[in-house]
């Protein structure tokens, strides 16, 4: 039987049922949103304990690209977890649909990227697998079902029961329950694999022959099964799809690097111009790029990157999901909110970096080793702007000014230990830091995690005074507004009835214009004019008034 | 880990009791202590993150060097932040609890105040100087407004009138009046039901009479002679909207109403509004308005009234009245027109139509905001009106007619620092023909002061 209320949310609907609980559709009764209610069945003190360490996890990682927690409370005695409503579909059903190449990276993009942000805070999903990350309408992806996942960096390498779902255990699961980050790496490329051939790797008829061949059966080579999977990319996830947790990468870098590369590929002005890395210096200038000269045609030296510039535009044109607000995460660098001087160490000169693009070999050869360590920042970089440009030097060059790596102050997750290799990993990487990768054409869909968060605010509505049985346009001033922001009237901390919003118009991120209407049986008196974002953060109400 | 407990910090924070604007919730249970916690433990958390910094630095040193006791020490640090962490995990669950018991709160407080009525007051002084006339101050009215919403379907609204600093069985006159007393159950948003004392729905000085919010001291002569201003009645109304698009909006409102009766003369209809709970004859009037909105910048409206008026329930008195308020940036017009035909017996008119035409224009300079300190937005209007009524009835001798005429000009000012206070200054100059229908033919000054809270 489906419960009515759980906790303070409505229930609407059965989404799902599985061995450990029930996920419902429910609704906050104050704000009218939708969520997802997981409730577990019975006090099976193991899966209560698992169920609030999800919600720990979760509650821990705010990225765009994990699902987010919004509320753990119990129900009498039952916990239960509300999470954001995602629509879409799960990989696993949408992986049997016709899906382009460049859709599949931008998976590719997602899924890497959220599994970097978690382990640089310490956190190991252990269960990565299609049926657990979600694909958005708008064709991103969000990671979920954190319900196993450990946490803490002095856990990263602990062992454990052996959990999971055997065709994305990684060999060394099996040998010795002995789980660490380059597990998930393995799982993560094993749902590649799946998702670009249609096919998992090690799947069988039986439990146990799928473990077998997880531990003896090597895949085929990636590019080979699918010939439009550019080498780098294969040679990536092969690498990652290694037996010996050793020989697989480090991080996510190569994976999303190689994606980043085929993503850029088609950009036909790649083979005109080229940037080569300079010798390491005394000066430090170890990641400093520069133009050969005599590689572009100097009648046409102008041409280029107006039409790199042009291109990759055009491209993130078409693959926008939405035009965002000029001051929204989603917007360009060059638009965006200046960085603090707190957030971005001014770099050394790179404009001559800046008028350089690599070759299609060297970008991808180059662009996983470019990469910075912190598989988050790079999310809003490669939009193709001379500030993305100029940005995306900033981390590299900041690291090998000094002739050691940085903890770069925004990015928490590059103070956080994850594990006692971490800063030679770091090190080691900074020397490879040597080209600007080309600009992808696919759009960065996801703010820079160590970017600060443009929280919104209103400072004033105007007028303030709705006459009882009319309608009227409240003009919000404030700053960090965006298209996206729900108004809402409260009495008290309800929803009031009577009066409501009819039009919510964007103007600027200091402008948004709200239409009103009251009944004519509205009570006079004060109520609480709420904003809130899509991702439910609510901003301090402002009073309006009913009035004769 | 610490980006984890900022999260927290951050889930745990609802909307703070200030934004919630409700003074006896924030009384009652104001989580301020809980966000001051919170901000402190931030703060500590920032303090942890700088001293992982530290840490993370060290690290690379020790790398570096290689330095065994380096690492016991850098062991210990590690320990102690991590304890640190931990009793800020600690305490950040024990601030969400608080929080949340806070909110509980709230929500009860919340819905208790939803039930409760909410009083409003409005109210005039008026002082005026006509020509050959004594000069008089008038605590014109005093006005509770009580309205409510028991249920979402249910809601009632209710005016009381204190005129004339009214004094109940004493000798210095003025009256008490239930203005306006109904209660409505609202079925859908197009339908709902009202039951009491109405105001009645015809014309737009009418449905909108409350004289504060009126840019001239007062009320217009067509509103005063023509159609009976304030005119309320016992009746049943039905009431409606519809939405058009987002920005039009299409209302109306149609009562049973006990009507007029044969007290209409040729000076107008204002006798003939009955006392409450009387009817002088069993017909009923059927009144009502239809208007179209357009936020609040432009209202138009047409509105139709018929009933019988004698006593015998033979004559009837019909009448119409179309309204309209546009504002053109600071320029604001305003205009009614009422006419109003009777069946004709003895002395009662024939006719009676009149109009009126306003225009306000709105001035907010920075000398006003001077002057009108720490108020936001407050406002000079300059005012002129015209007023123009004609009552055409049987003259003194059989099968003469008799015309009663008068008109009125209006200039003045109005000053608002908010628009729960006013200020307003005119000049009137009346003329009239034959038998005056209100003033008469006079100059005079006005001033009043006017409040809504």
């Amino acid at each position: 039987m489906i419960p009515e209320k759980i906790g303070k949310y409505t229930v609407i609907e059965l989404l799902g049922r599985g061995g450990m609980g029930e996920v419902y559709l429910g609704e906050d009764p104050y704000i009218g949103r939708r969520v997802a209610i997981k409730m577990i069945k019975g006090a099976d003190p193991d899966a209560r304990d698992r169920f609030l360490h999800e919600a720990r996890v979760i509650g821990g990682l705010a990225h765009p690209a994990i699902v987010s927690l919004i509320d753990f409370d119990f129900s009498g005695d039952e916990p239960f977890l509300v999470m954001e409503l995602l629509k879409g579909q799960g990989l696993d059903k949408w992986i049997r649909e016709a899906h382009t190449l460049r859709e599949k990276l931008g998976i590719l993009e997602d899924v890497c990227q959220a599994l970097a942000f978690a382990h640089e805070n310490g956190v190991l999903h252990r269960d990565v697998k299609p049926s657990n990350v979600q694909v958005l309408p708008n064709g991103h992806a969000k990671l979920m079902d954190f319900g196993i996942a450990r946490g803490g960096a002095a856990r990263l390498t602990a062992t454990g029961a052996v959990m999971g779902t055997p065709e994305y255990m990684a060999p060394e699961i099996l040998r010795d329950a002995s789980y660490s980050a380059k597990s998930d790496l393995y799982a993560c490329s094993v749902l590649l694999y799946e998702m670009f051939t249609g096919e998992n790797p090690f799947a069988a008829k039986t439990v146990a022959a799928t473990l077998t061949n997880v531990l003896t059966h090597t895949p085929k080579d990636l590019g080979s099964v699918r010939a439009d999977i550019p080498e780098a990319l294969s040679a990536a996830v092969m690498r990652c799809l290694e037996k010996e947790p050793e020989a697989r990468p480090e991080g996510f870098e190569e994976l999303l690097g190689a994606g980043r590369a085929a993503l850029a590929a088609p950009v036909p002005t790649l083979a005109e111009t080229r940037a080569i890395p300079l010798e390491r210096t005394a000066g430090g200038s170890l990641g400093e790029t520069r133009a050969v000269p005599g590689q572009t045609s100097g009648s046409r030296r102008w041409l280029w990157p107006v039409l790199v510039v042009a291109a990759a535009f055009a491209g993130w044109w078409a693959l926008r999901p939405s035009p965002p607000p000029a001051d929204s995460p989603l917007a360009t660098p060059a638009s965006a909110p200046s960085p603090s001087p707190a957030e971005v160490i001014e770099p050394p000169a790179v404009s001559a970096s800046i008028e350089t693009t690599p070759t299609p070999d060297e970008a991808r050869s180059a662009a996983p080793a470019k990469l910075p360590r912190d598989g988050v920042s790079r999310r809003a970089m490669p939009t193709p702007t001379r500030a993305a440009v100029t940005r995306e030097h900033e981390e590299p060059l900041t690291a090998t000014a000094t002739g050691r790596t940085e903890p770069s102050p925004a990015p928490l997750a590059t103070a956080t230990p994850f594990s006692a290799a971490a800063p030679e990993s770091r090190a080691q990487v900074a020397p490879l830091v040597a080209k600007e990768p080309p600009p992808s054409a696919r759009p960065s869909p996801l703010p820079e995690a160590a970017a600060p968060v443009s929280v919104p605010s209103v400072s004033s509505v105007s007028p303030r005074s709705i006459r009882r049985g009319s309608s009227v346009v409240l003009e919000l001033r404030g700053s960090g507004l965006r298209p996206d922001m729900e108004v809402r009237i409260l009495q008290g901390r309800r929803p009031a009835v009577g009066i409501r919003v009819v039009r919510v118009e964007y103007v600027s991120p200091v402008v948004l214009r709200v239409t009103v209407l009251s009944e004519a049986e509205l009570p006079l008196g004060g109520y609480t004019l709420l904003l809130q974002d899509a991702a439910g953060l609510a901003i301090p109400g402002l009073q309006i008034e009913v009035v004769l | 880990m610490i980006g984890s407990l900022l999260l927290m910090a951050a889930l745990v924070a609802p909307p703070s009791a200030t934004s919630l604007g409700d003074a006896t919730a924030q009384a009652a249970a104001s989580p301020a202590p809980a966000d001051a916690r919170v901000r402190e433990l931030q703060k500590e958390i920032e303090q942890l993150r700088t001293e992982l910094r530290g840490l993370t630095g060290d690290i690379e040193k020790l790398r570096v060097a290689g330095d065994p006791s380096a690492a016991v020490e850098l062991a210990a640090r590690v320990a102690a932040v991590e304890a640190r962490q931990a009793r800020l995990e600690a305490e950040l669950v024990r601030v969400a609890e608080e929080l949340r018991q806070a909110g509980d709160a709230l929500d009860q407080v919340s819905e208790g105040d939803r039930k409760r009525p909410t009083l409003t007051v409005y109210g005039t002084l008026q002082g005026n100087k006509y020509q050959g006339r004594n000069s008089v101050l008038d605590a014109e009215a005093f006005e509770l407004v009580l309205s409510g919403r028991p249920h979402p379907r249910l809601s009632f609204f209710a005016e009381i009138e204190f005129e004339r600093a009214a004094t109940v069985g004493g000798p210095r006159g003025g009256e008490v009046v239930l203005e306006q007393a109904y209660v409505s159950y609202t079925f859908a948003q197009a339908f709902a039901i009202r039951t009491g004392v109405l105001l009645v729905p015809f014309g737009n000085v009418n449905v909108d009479h409350f004289a504060p919010l009126r840019d001239v001291v007062r009320k217009p002569l067509v509103s005063y002679a023509i159609a009976p201003s304030d005119w309320t009645d016992n009746g049943l109304e039905i009431t409606g909207r519809r939405l058009i698009g987002t920005a039009w909006l299409i209302e109306y409102e149609a009562a049973l109403i006990a009507g007029l009766d044969d007290q209409i003369s040729s000076v107008g209809t204002r006798a003939a509004r009955q006392p409450f709970g009387v009817d002088n004859n069993g017909n009923k009037a059927v009144v009502g308005r239809l208007a179209l909105k357009r936020s609040a910048s432009f209202e138009t409206g047409v509105s139709g009234y018929r009933g019988r008026y004698d006593d015998g329930g033979h004559l009837s008195l019909t009448g119409w009245a179309a309204d309209l308020r546009t504002e053109l940036g600071p320029l604001r017009l305003t205009g009614e027109f009422d006419r109003f035909t009777a069946g004709q017996v003895d002395a009662a008119p024939r006719e009676l139509l009149g109009y009126y035409v306003r225009a306000s224009l709105d001035l907010k300079g920075a000398l006003l905001r001077k002057i009108a300190k720490d108020f936001e937005e407050p406002r000079l209007t300059l005012v002129a009106q015209y007023d123009w009524a004609r009552i055409e009835g049987p003259g003194a001798t059989a099968g003469s007619v008799a015309v009663n005429r008068e008109t009125g000009v209006t200039l003045g000012i109005a000053y608002r620092p908010s628009r729960q206070w006013v200020l307003k200054i005119d000049h009137e100059t009346n003329r009239a023909t034959q038998k005056a229908l209100d003033r008469g033919t006079v100059n005079g000054w006005l001033g009043s002061v006017g409040f809504v809270f």
